[in-house]
């Protein structure tokens, strides 16, 4: 019994088919105006890679902020339940998940698929993915030429300012005296990392924690969290994907209700 | 007795040239990268459009940003200060300031001899500060100066913007700008949010009539507008809203002057 997991974020849409031991995973690039047409693409994609019909899934369930596009959708859930769930899916037994993406920071705490506690990050760019986009964009470098110019550097230092507005400012004076870009890429991970550890965590060391949501795939953030947390941080497969795994799951317990 | 204020903001710097209580002449120019050759090039400009010499002037007091950094000053004096003292010069009824310039907000409350009671800044976000619009004037490619004239015309059917950060905002400008919004109705739902976003500032303060709203953002209509309906309390604006530190330490340096004496 086939279901769908659609997580419709601000930047990607995600999509999860299953039927518990079939699993297939699409991530698309494309922001909230485009879900609808990015949910059709990548669930078309997943039944014929699966060889099967889309009368053939049973329920589907949309999370995330464009979830309320996906039509085709049977029901929807919080983000923070469809991620516990989909931890549980993955057998990682971890309690602590953060939730990284380019709007999102969140923290949930969560046991055998159930979560517990959620905290959240602050309300603007600082704690989000858009601090590091802004920036990329702002010094015209990518995000592939950002990630290898933090391993070029071996500074320690971070920005004075949490504002990326006011950040950018700072780097342009750092850039006037003549600071190398290698090592003002450095402190501004280090800065982001700082930013979230602090937000979600608040000081407190936890031995393990799982990270998903975009930022996951930046070996550049995992190396300045790593570091600035003191935590083993685990990123699962497919991190961006988790939350719409668990919505898929989710999906497959509500079958039997129907 | 001629005297001179000089604001140096992050955005814009302000000089100002007072005689007999009148302003003689005024100068804005933007602040640019380095604030000790600003100080200095807007205190000329000034005097040159007085048509004075710098002898001429008996006492100069520096505020702002780039207060330490008019190093010919008589005296630095804080820019709330200045602010409450400018403002009371010309609207002597005002016990409540909102100053928004290019970087940050501050609210100030003012006693009935125009001494600051209370005041409080925000200096660590950029929402609802000049640079929140200045990149909303970028992304909508109206004039800043324009935008609030465009945003009182979307009023009736103002879109919603997001109003915590000034990344958002921005990110849902383009969005809406293209989805073909009309880009009224985009800036109307900019400047609900902008207003929404610092009036727990203002409250927070105990805000009481006469209410006066200095610094660049008073040219713009949509907000001033807003901000009267929110707080329930007209908004008086000063002729000059931007110069209105310069022209208290101008006061401040009338003061230096009778002080010599």
């Amino acid at each position: 019994m086939y279901t769908l997991g659609i997580d419709a974020g601000m930047k990607t849409l995600k999509a999860v088919l299953s039927n518990g031991t079939d699993t297939r995973f699409r991530v698309l690039e494309g922001g909230n105006r485009s879900a609808i047409t990015l949910a059709e693409k990548a669930v078309n994609e997943l039944l014929e890679e699966a060889g099967i019909e889309r009368k053939d899934v049973c329920n589907t369930i949309a999370i995330g902020s464009g979830k309320d596009a996906i039509a085709f959708k049977n029901g929807d859930c919080a983000e923070s339940i469809a991620l516990a769930a989909g931890m549980n899916a993955l057998g990682i037994k971890i309690n602590h998940v953060i939730d990284l993406g380019v709007r999102s920071c969140y923290m949930i705490r969560c046991n055998h698929g159930k979560v517990f506690n959620t905290v959240n990050g602050p309300r603007c760019a600082a704690g989000t993915g858009s601090f590091l986009d802004s920036l990329s964009v702002f010094l015209h470098l990518s995000y592939d030429e950002m990630n290898d110019m933090y391993f070029r550097s071996d500074s320690r230092e971070v920005l004075q300012t949490r504002c990326v507005v006011f950040a950018e400012s700072e780097v342009i004076s750092l850039i006037h005296t003549g600071r190398k870009k290698e090592d003002i890429v450095r402190s501004i991970f280090r800065s982001f990392a700082k930013q979230v550890y602090g937000a979600l965590l608040a000081g407190d060391s936890v031995d393990n924690l799982a990270l998903v949501g975009g930022m996951a795939n930046s070996p550049a953030f995992l190396d300045a969290f790593r570091e600035l947390s003191g935590s083993q941080v685990l990123v699962p497969n497919h991190p961006q994907a988790v939350a719409a795994l668990g919505a898929a799951m989710i999906a497959q317990k509500s079958v039997s209700f129907r | 007795m001629i005297t001179a204020g000089i604001d140096v903001g992050s955005s814009a710097a302000k000089a100002v040239l007072l005689q007999d209580d009148v302003i003689v002449a005024s100068t804005i120019i933007p602040t640019g990268l380095d604030s000790a050759e600003t100080g200095e090039l807007v205190f000329s400009d000034v005097i040159k459009k007085a048509g004075i010499d710098r002898g001429e002037v008996s006492a100069i007091v520096a505020t702002g940003y780039g207060r330490v950094n008019v190093p010919f000053a008589d005296k630095h004096i804080t820019e709330i200060s200045c602010h409450a003292r400018g403002i009371h010069s010309v609207l002597p009824k005002v016990r409540t300031v909102l100053d928004m310039g290019g970087q940050d907000i501050k609210v100030i409350i003012l006693d009935n001899r125009g001494n600051v009671e209370n005041f409080i800044m925000n200096d660590k976000c950029a929402a609802g500060t000049g640079r929140y619009l200045e990149r909303v004037a970028v992304f909508t490619e109206v004039p800043l100066e324009e935008i609030g004239a465009f945003s009182v015309r979307g009023e009736e059917q103002a879109v919603h913007v997001s109003n915590f950060c000034t990344v958002f905002a921005q990110q849902d400008v383009i969005s809406l700008m293209r989805e073909g919004v009309a880009v009224e109705r985009i800036l109307a739902g900019v400047c609900d949010g902008l207003v929404e976003r610092i009036l727990p500032l203002i409250l927070r303060m105990d805000p009481r009539p006469d209410f006066a709203v200095t610094g660049g953002i008073a040219k713009n209509i949509g907000v001033v507008k807003r901000l009267e309906k929110a707080l329930n309390m007209p908004a008086f604006l000063a002729n000059d809203p931007q110069l209105m530190g310069a022209l208290g330490a101008a006061y401040f340096a009338k003061d230096c002057v009778k002080n010599e004496r």
